[in-house]
């Protein structure tokens, strides 16, 4: 867990807001926060909503800067963003002028690409064969979030931010969905940091779940996840899933 | 024609400039607006002096008046620009310069469409105008010459013409809009979710 094989590297972060409009003191958000994550290590953040959770998916994306504390991503402090570390929000976040094909080019294409590589592949592993020439509100949600992921993947990010991805899908997309997720990550390899309020959805994915305290978030717990990869739906079948379910439910209860 | 383009050209450029960015914004919003609170028509005797009486004050008064709707509705277009596209564009490696082409040009375009449209029917407003105070040709004259002779009638049809190329320039206008690519206004939620 440490030297050149850790991916990212959260050492003693502070975020503060100090624009609150009534004046008052600054709000505080993550305090003194120090974490890691090796290589290829699919990362769960579970807290309680409001907790700063995605502000630390902001900071590893570039999107807003630490207060204070250092981050590095592969060795590097963050500085703007870059196609290195993708994103995948909440909401959709599709251009809507564009089809589903110029959407997922809309990289290579910002690049100048000459040779732009071929889509087919990415819509076949994201289950949307077929789909290239749609606008994306004749998608469904679970639809745009698969387009989303394969905009990201054709840029090979080595670093995969997911903001709950799928807190606005239905039960069952959402669990199609997971699958997707862990599949993609056996084929690419890419470090995923993952946030979510979902205890089951954590322990289906992670290698480790970090379980953070109500604001301002400081570590209150790590459970690790103590299955092997490669994984598939089966594993949300076994007994010691449930039983590290409880164990994280647990856990959580006890950091509010 | 001619006015209401140069109109366009100014007013989307400096519209998309002044939503995206605060400082230049904070230097010529505030003037803009100064200038957009006085009546097109009081510029009139100033642009005689300038142009003298003809075509050329015409065409002064039509960018003067059109560029405004170009410019505000396409300012708040920009301004409105959801975050997330801005913030998905540079993670997927845009620079600033491809955000503006590629995502907030055509994230603002229902907005623009919109100012597009009211410069235009305000174009051809001050091409009458002109006709009625200065240019001796064309509908706006013809209905002076008409009222001179007191022919209501003529004035009547003058103004029915009027409406009526109006009209058409609007829907010629939208058609155009519509075949550009990117257009996407209206193409939004019609048809049902697969």
């Amino acid at each position: 867990m440490n030297g050149a094989d850790q991916a990212i590297r959260f050492y003693e972060v502070s975020k503060d807001f100090s624009n609150s409009p009534d004046g008052k003191a600054p709000l505080s958000v993550l305090h003194r926060l120090t974490f890691s994550a090796g290589t290829g290590e699919f990362v769960v953040i579970l807290g309680p909503s409001g907790c700063g959770k995605s502000t630390i998916l902001n900071i590893l994306a570039g999107f807003e800067r630490q207060s204070s504390g250092r981050v590095s991503v592969f060795g590097l402090e963050v500085g703007s963003p870059s196609s290195e570390h993708g994103m995948i929000f909440q909401e959709d976040s599709l251009f809507p002028w564009l089809t589903v094909k110029d959407n997922i080019l809309f990289g290579p294409h910002c690049r100048g690409e000459k040779s732009l590589p071929d889509i087919r592949a990415y819509l076949e592993l994201v289950n949307l064969p077929g789909f290239e020439e749609f606008l994306p509100h004749r998608l469904s949600g679970g639809m745009k979030q698969r387009v989303a992921l394969a905009r990201l993947l054709i840029n090979h990010p080595r670093l995969l931010l997911m903001d709950e991805p799928f807190g606005a899908l239905d039960a069952q997309t959402r669990e199609d969905m997971q699958e997707l997720v862990l599949s993609v990550q056996m084929k690419y390899g890419p470090t995923v940091v993952f946030v979510t309020h979902d205890v089951d959805e954590a322990v289906f994915l992670a290698d480790r779940i970090l379980i953070l305290s109500a604001r301002p978030a400081r570590l209150s717990a790590v459970v690790p996840v103590p299955a092997t990869r490669p994984r598939d739906a089966r594993w949300r079948e076994e007994a010691l899933f449930h039983r590290t379910v409880a164990e994280v439910r647990h856990a959580l209860k006890k950091s509010t | 024609m001619a006015g209401f383009a140069i109109a366009s050209l100014i007013g989307i450029p400096t519209g998309i400039l002044s939503g995206r960015s605060s400082r230049i914004c904070a230097v010529i919003d505030p003037f803009i607006h100064l200038l957009r609170s006085v009546p097109g028509i009081a510029w009139l005797p100033l642009a005689m002096i300038w142009f003298g009486i003809g075509n050329r004050t015409s065409l002064f008064l039509i960018v003067l008046a059109a560029f405004f709707p170009a410019y505000v509705s396409t300012y708040q277009g920009a301004r409105n620009i959801s975050p997330r596209w801005v913030q998905t564009a540079e993670m997927l490696g845009a620079t600033r310069q491809q955000i503006l082409m590629r995502v907030v040009l055509p994230g603002a375009f229902p907005s623009i469409e919109t100012g597009l449209r009211i410069s235009l029917g305000i174009s051809w407003a001050y091409v009458v105008l002109g006709e009625l105070t200065g240019v001796n040709s064309g509908l706006g004259a013809l209905i002076m010459d008409a009222r001179m002779m007191g022919d209501v009638i003529i004035v009547m049809v003058g103004i029915i013409c009027i409406a009526l190329l109006g009209r058409i320039s609007d829907l010629l206008l939208q058609f155009l809009l519509h075949r550009l690519p990117g257009h996407y206004a209206g193409r939004t939620g019609r048809e049902e979710i697969l």
